[in-house]
């Protein structure tokens, strides 16, 4: 990671950013720190199998100080939930600097993931894409009633940690709808089921980037990404629209309707 | 009032709090007394269909029908044809499972067609 | 000054002992994350260790000692309110004997602190009337 890790010594040398947004390695554990100067760099670690909310933490930090321009490691999944807080107006696009990273080959096969390299990387090779939906075929297979059993089985072992939501990117309502008792009733464990989930699932279906930190975040083992990557295909299929793509590309769900998208048939 | 203002969230309550069926009236696509509220209901309800189907509920419990003001006839016909869908496919799982077993007391069931 | 770093620690809840980190941002806690490579939770936290950082800043954090005076709270120095402690509590004990009094202390306080206390109440105190918040 030479190459990337000389790239933000410059930029921090040039002052083209303030900070850049990374991992740092403390007492043996990689966690995240914004360095602020070259020095602290050779301190920045990649790691594989740990990994943090850090475009979440990159919306805290800018909210707070929305004139700094601040770097960010990103891998692909990153970059695809910046492009999609940008379109949100969670982050100014002028304030930020993406540094690309790319993933493993295995890191890939493991996040099943369908682009795991960035627009732009300093070195490193891209890895071979993942397109693997066997996951929703398993669940799809099942008829309905198992279908139910299995999910209410699933959702049943919630505690209402919050945690999916907490960690993921594409939440950042200021009110959550997780949190309205007159969508959903407070107090009780588990929560009511599946609404719980298919509040969450409904309100980031154009804007879920398949980064997988919600299944990781579970206590208790929930398939939570599972439910969001059917979401995510029902919206590809229905819209032809994939979130994290195009930075000028709206959601589908985010505005009323101006006949662009051919509407799903009504009725039955 | 507009089938746009119809939050996803809601039927879904619906859902949750023990309905055996959802059913969604807007005006013609084209013809919204809003402009253009009923584009993303549209939208909406298919989303919401794909999702239902992947947790195990009947897709077909959930109706979107395009009924303009003057279509009384239309409203009648649509109404009963989903009630009739309805009362064939039975109470709904969620209605059977859901702890809240309350919510079996605050829907009544669906009366058989004569 | 615009600084963030994240900061190693151990949820001080229950008695699992999740791995956290907490967010410091430009000084202050600012919010709270599970640390991914901890052994006992491995990266995930319930939600007491979610909203572990809240109490820090609360508004109803005493800051200084209060002694009730003509009902109502004022505040004193560590001096008048210590003093005031011991005199009434031996006063207690000379009346009513050291049995009267009782103790309880907390999970929150460390073992050398909890160790300190029982020690205090069975030889200065002289009772063995003394309990711990995890038995209630």
């Amino acid at each position: 990671m030479e190459k990337t890790r000389e790239k933000m010594v410059r930029l921090l040398e040039e002052r083209a950013v303030f900070g850049i947004l990374g991992l740092r390695l403390s007492s043996g554990h990689p966690i995240p720190y914004l360095f602020d100067n070259p020095v602290s760099l050779k301190d920045w670690v990649v790691d594989e199998t740990n990994r943090y909310p850090l475009t979440k933490i990159l919306v805290q930090i800018s909210k707070k100080h929305p004139n700094e321009v601040i770097g960010i490691v990103v891998r692909g999944c990153e970059e695809r939930s910046l492009i999609e807080l940008f379109k949100n107006h969670q982050l100014d696009s002028e304030k930020v600097k993406p540094i690309g990273i790319v993933c493993s080959e295995a890191l890939g096969k493991r996040c099943r993931c369908d682009r795991p390299y960035p627009s732009q990387a300093e070195e490193g090779e891209m890895a071979k894409p993942t397109e693997d939906l066997s996951d929703i075929a398993e669940v799809e297979s099942l008829p309905e009633e198992e279908r139910f059993q299995y999910w209410m089985k699933k959702f049943g072992m919630c505690i209402k940690c919050y945690g999916c939501r907490n960690v993921c990117p594409a939440c950042f309502c200021p009110t959550c709808t997780l949190e309205d008792p007159s969508l959903i009733k407070p107090g009780g464990m588990p929560p009511e089921i599946p609404l719980f989930h298919l509040h969450k699932a409904f309100h980031m279906a154009d804007r879920c980037i398949d980064c997988g930190l919600c299944e990781a975040v579970c206590p208790m083992g929930i398939p939570v990404r599972k439910l969001y990557r059917k979401v995510r295909k029902s919206v590809k299929d229905l819209f032809h629209y994939i979130p994290g793509e195009d930075k000028d590309l709206k959601g589908p769900l985010e505005f009323l309707g101006d006949g662009t998208y051919e509407l799903p048939e009504t009725g039955r | 009032m507009c089938s746009g203002r119809v939050s996803p969230h809601f039927i879904l309550k619906a859902f949750q709090e023990g309905a055996d069926g959802v059913f969604v009236a807007g005006c013609h696509i084209g013809s919204c007394h809003y402009g253009k509220g009923n584009y993303i209901t549209a939208k909406r309800v298919a989303v919401i269909k794909d999702l239902l189907g992947f947790i195990g509920i009947s897709p077909k419990r959930l109706r979107l029908e395009w009924i303009a003001t003057s279509e009384s006839n239309k409203f009648a016909n649509a109404v009963s044809d989903f009630t009739r869908e309805i009362t064939q496919l039975g109470p709904s799982s969620l209605r059977k499972a859901s702890p809240e077993r309350k919510a079996g007391k605050t829907m009544e069931p669906i009366a058989s067609q004569p | 000054m615009l600084s963030y770093e994240t900061v190693l620690t151990t949820c001080i809840y229950c008695g699992c002992g999740c791995g956290l980190l907490l967010e410091v941002l430009d000084g202050e806690v600012a919010g709270t994350l599970p640390q991914k490579d901890h052994p006992v939770n491995q990266g995930a936290l319930c939600i007491k260790g979610w909203n572990a950082h809240e109490f820090i800043y609360d508004q109803g954090r005493l800051k200084q000692p209060l002694l009730r005076r003509d009902g109502l709270l004022k505040k004193a120095s560590w001096e008048e309110a210590l003093n005031q402690v011991a005199s009434r509590l031996t006063k207690i004990k000379e009346e009513y004997g050291p049995n009267s009094i009782a103790g309880l202390t907390s999970a929150k306080c460390t073992n050398e602190e909890n160790y300190l206390f029982q020690k205090w109440m069975r030889t200065i105190v002289g009772t063995n009337n003394v309990d711990h918040c995890a038995r209630l």
